[in-house]
């Protein structure tokens, strides 16, 4: 089976123009990096400050069980098109080691309609031998977390790079990078920078053809390094205003680049949205694989153990390593459609909901755009945020979703 | 057959009312002691957490004299804060001795006298005790001089406990027995039997607390409500032991509940006179004055809550407590409630409180206000207990405030800073009491309304937590107060609308928008906020819209966080009000009242 490509004009319209494949997606979650970030809190560990029993070795093993389990126990969703490994630093993954997986994937799942293969990289871990294994194992797209060219702002976030690196590493390999789709993480409305800093690093990341980049806001958590250094200095206090403008100057700058803002925080040319990202916004059904890693069959949804020693040893009863499993009910269901649609440029298509909600829907979305056309378009066949209102999100979906029978039952948070 | 005495104890707030009933129960042997715990007659889980009592309690006792003569002994204990003096007035109906307790430490103070005036125009006994003689900061023969100086008498006829310790609570008991007078009354006379207080059982109706005047009451007789006439079957009898203990009879002299099949709230009202049916007597006894409310403010329910179980829910809190006072009104803003009365802010609050703890029930409150009289240009005069119901300022002629006459008692240390704060309040010194070098009482008129919020905590703080105040309402004066409006968006929310002095007016407009500003979440929309007298748009602020809420990361797939983030705002905006299109948080109310208050 072929996916349909996606098409897209790049002024978008509210209907359900974007065929997205029904198939499985796969996200695999490889927690090792180099060194702690000071911003992040993910599931992840500087290699030499694992827990203990934890090395590449022994946590791909558990992957490969957990793979073998997962694809006996649900033959429905075999068929895979895209794969995402994430991370952590994925790119630290030895390169037999990630031979080995793949070599489970191919013998557990059915890849041969695979369309989208990523992989997160951090670009000191970007190396000619690297490279061209990626390339010769079906990688087609590497997300390259840079997150900042300033070295103040890199040193304030502990990468353990200068952009100088980042930059001159990017050059020389440039030729081996264009052959794969580019996509750059940077983040936004950092406090400590001018405004205006963030269009100036799209623009010069722009000369390494990227086709996507993934655009996030710097958010502290209580419980990391900058977290527990902003509590004290309120300098580095988060402004959300500032991102919200960061996030539209992208969005118009980045127009005339000819890439659309297809979620809240991706922007891509038309061609190349991130299949597999799209899976989490358009509902489709996906594995999560490794540690803390999340899944969703269509009616459920799965998180794996955040912690080694109960991941390892669920796979090794040959049980599958599920901390959470929830079967939502039909309200949340299409809830959560909703809230995730939203998230894209694509919005709600009223054909995707029961008769009785699209009738709710439709006139709370007629009213608010009446109200807000700045936030909100109605068309004939659905609604869509504007950029504008897809940074205010919540507040909007808050309002067309209640009381539309769409109030969530959900208890227990 | 018990010899009987009826008696309650008085205190200012804090002095040890409640420990002291504590000890009492124990050398009773009133509560088994694996069940006693500390504050044991305050029932309601607030009082325990705040460590005040709110409601009176009764409970009768055994005691065997030192002659083995045996007795009934009813204690009634009592709240101390100010709110609260009706239930005092209450359990002095129902007694014939008060002990009058004062803390070893803190001396007389305000409630202590005015809880000490209502016991003398009672025509109670009352024993002076001094409490908390433990305290290594215990000055008990200044103490001694502060109580002779109030009521006279001699050193020796003031008793000293530790209620902490136990120290001198049995002579206390004893001195209860000798001092205060067995009640009067005759059991042979028709029945008058006095509703000091009730409340409401689902299963049994209302349990009316009774004291008995004159003649006995029985399970099975047929009792009349002097009041309305209305006739019912007593089913049930008893005392408070401290829980409902049923007896066969209640006669003359006793304090105990009853239960007749009572199930509408007027039926037994708190201050009528139960007799029997069969041979009523020819008076009934005179009741108390009524708790007149002194301050107001309206309650709503929550978005998507109904009104109809609010009213529920104040009916039944209005039957324990016989001062909440309850109307339904209707705002622009919010629609249907209930303008409450109350006898001051701690009354308020815990009604508030009890609303959301005993009934569930999630409430909006509006800014309290006093009630003004307005005399309007046509020489009519309107009471009026919300400001957003005040006449435009052309068809006023003169507006009147409640007035009262404050007392603090306090260190000679504090004195000026004392004087200051209520002159900033508006208030005018009226008289200066030495009570001895250290000590002074002052006592100021002040407009009630400037009282009432954040004055206790200001005269604490600048008194180091020493002094002490009490007030009652002397009448209304005129005042130069205007009708501050505010708009939220273009429309003026009436549940904001607060009275103010024309010359502190634009200060308070301009804190009250500034709060707002705070309190009010961003919405889609830019909102102005505007204070105005009359047309007058005296104070302005804009809450800029929001620009952005949503979550930007995704982490692998897992949308919990999300989802978890819109779930608390979600909730967040359950706890709002919608005024037009603007959701309005709760502290949003209380902003008025807060912002209006800071200096």
């Amino acid at each position: 089976m072929r996916l349909s490509r996606v098409s897209l004009a790049t002024s978008p319209s509210p209907s359900r123009n974007v065929l997205v494949s029904k198939l499985s997606g796969i996200y695999i979650h490889i927690p090792f990096c180099a060194r702690r970030c000071n911003y992040c809190d993910f599931t992840t560990w500087a290699i030499d400050a694992a827990p203990e029993g934890m090395t590449f070795e022994t946590y791909t093993d558990a992957l490969v069980s957990e793979i073998e389990l997962a694809s006996r126990a649900d033959s429905a969703l075999r068929t895979v098109d895209t794969l995402y490994f994430g991370g952590g630093t994925p790119s630290l993954l030895p390169l037999n080691l990630l031979d080995r997986t793949l070599g489970a994937l191919r013998v557990n799942f059915d890849l041969s309609d695979l369309a989208e293969f990523t992989l997160e990289a951090n670009p000191e871990t970007l190396t000619e031998e690297r490279l061209s294994a990626w390339r010769e194992f079906g990688v087609t797209r590497l997300s390259i977390g840079i997150q900042s060219l300033s070295d103040r702002s890199l040193q304030v976030l502990g990468r353990g790079y200068t952009s100088g690196e980042a930059l001159a590493t990017l050059a020389r390999h440039l030729p081996m990078l264009s052959s794969f789709d580019l996509s750059f993480d940077l983040l936004l409305g950092l406090p400590w920078e001018p405004p205006e800093r963030a269009l100036l690093e799209i623009k010069e990341l722009l000369s390494f053809r990227p086709c996507h980049f993934s655009l996030y806001g710097l958010k502290l958590e209580p419980s990391t390094p900058l977290g527990r250094r902003a509590a004290r200095d309120s300098s580095l206090a988060v402004d959300e205003d500032r991102i919200g403008d960061g996030l539209l100057s992208a969005t118009d700058f980045l127009a005339e680049c000819g890439f659309v803002r297809y979620e809240v925080s991706n922007f891509a040319q038309p061609a190349h949205f991130c299949r597999h990202n799209l899976k989490y916004w358009r509902f489709a059904p996906y594995f999560g694989f490794g540690m803390s890693a999340s899944g969703f069959d269509g009616r459920r949804r799965m998180c794996n153990f955040r912690d080694f020693a109960r991941y390892g040893g669920a796979v090794a009863r040959g049980e599958l390593p599920w901390e959470s499993v929830e079967e939502l009910p039909e309200e949340e269901l299409l809830f959560q459609r909703l809230m995730l649609s939203f998230r894209t440029v694509w919005g709600a298509a009223y054909e995707e909901y029961p008769a009785d909600v699209t009738t709710g829907l439709r006139a709370r979305a007629i009213s608010l755009a009446a109200r807000c056309p700045r936030l909100v378009r109605c068309g004939e066949t659905g609604v869509a945020l504007t950029p504008a209102g897809m940074n205010v999100m919540h507040t909007l979906l808050l309002e067309l979703a209640e009381p539309a029978g769409l109030r969530s039952p959900l208890p227990a948070f | 057959m018990q010899q009987i005495r009826n008696f309650c104890i008085i205190a200012h707030i804090n002095h040890g009312k409640s420990t002291l009933a504590d000890r009492i129960l124990e050398l009773t042997g009133a509560v088994d002691p694996r069940k006693m715990r500390e504050q044991y007659l305050d029932a309601m889980d607030l009082e325990r957490e705040r460590g005040i009592t709110i409601k009176m309690r009764a409970v009768r006792l055994t005691y065997t004299g030192a002659a083995g003569e045996a007795y009934g002994l009813c204690l009634i204990d009592t709240p101390g804060h100010v709110d609260f003096s009706y239930e005092v007035s209450r359990s002095l109906k129902a007694s014939e001795g008060a002990i009058l307790l004062v803390d070893a430490a803190q001396g007389v103070e305000a409630q202590t006298v005015a809880n000490l005036n209502l016991a003398v125009e009672e025509g109670l006994e009352v024993i002076p005790v001094i409490n908390k003689i433990d305290l290594p900061t215990a000055r008990v023969s200044e103490v001694e001089d502060e109580i002779m100086g109030l009521i006279g008498g001699t050193r020796e006829e003031i008793l000293k406990v530790s209620a902490k310790t136990g120290e001198g609570v049995k002579e206390l008991v004893a001195a209860v027995v000798k001092r205060i007078p067995a009640p009067g009354g005759n059991a042979e006379s028709p029945l008058t039997a006095l509703v000091f207080d009730s409340h409401y059982n689902r299963y049994q109706g209302i349990v009316a607390y009774v004291r008995v005047m004159d003649g006995s009451v029985r399970v099975g007789d047929r009792i009349m409500m002097m009041s309305s006439g209305k006739r019912f079957e007593v089913s049930e009898i008893g005392y408070f032991a401290p829980e409902l203990t049923p007896v066969k009879e209640l006669s003359a002299g006793e304090v105990g509940y009853l239960i007749a099949g009572v199930k509408q709230i007027g039926d037994a009202r708190v201050g009528d006179t139960i007799t029997l049916a069969k041979s009523p007597a020819g008076h009934s006894i005179p009741g108390y004055r009524e708790a007149k409310p002194l301050v107001f403010c309206s309650l709503y329910p929550r978005e998507g809550q109904n009104e109809d179980e609010l009213e529920n829910a104040l009916s039944r809190l209005s039957l324990n407590d016989s001062a909440l006072h309850f109307e339904q009104e209707s705002s622009e803003a919010l629609g249907f409630g209930f303008r409450c009365g109350y006898l001051g802010l701690l009354h308020m609050e815990i009604v508030q409180e009890r609303l959301e703890r005993e009934y569930g029930l999630e409430i909006i409150a509006s800014a309290p206000s006093v009630a003004f009289e307005v005399v309007t240009t046509e020489g009519r005069t309107h009471f009026i207990d919300n400001p957003s119901r005040m006449p435009e300022p052309t068809e006023i002629a003169e507006i009147r405030e409640p007035y009262v006459l404050g007392s603090i008692i306090t260190p000679v240390a504090h004195q000026s800073a004392l004087i200051d704060l209520c002159k900033r309040r508006r208030g005018e010194l009226s008289s200066i009491n030495y009570l001895s070098t250290t000590r002074v009482s002052l006592q100021f008129l002040l407009p009630l309304s400037e009282i009432l919020y954040e004055f206790y905590d200001a005269l604490k703080t600048l008194s180091h937590g020493m002094a002490s105040f009490d007030y009652e309402v002397v009448g209304y004066r005129a005042s130069r107060l205007v009708r501050v409006d505010i708009l939220l968006n273009k429309e003026r929310v009436d549940a904001f609308t607060f009275m103010a002095h024309r010359d502190r007016a634009y200060d308070r407009g301009k804190l009250v928008v500034e709060a707002l500003r705070r309190t009010i979440p961003r919405h889609l929309f830019t909102i102005p906020i505007q204070a105005a007298i009359g047309n007058k748009i005296i104070a302005r602020e804009t809450i800029p819209a929001l620009k952005k809420d949503v979550l930007a990361k995704c982490y692998g797939g897992d949308i919990t966080r999300k989802r978890k983030l819109l779930e608390k705002q979600r909730k967040g905006k359950q706890r709002m009000r919608a005024v037009g299109s603007v959701q309005i948080p709760q502290e949003a109310f209380l902003a008025v009242l807060k912002g209006g208050e800071k200096k």
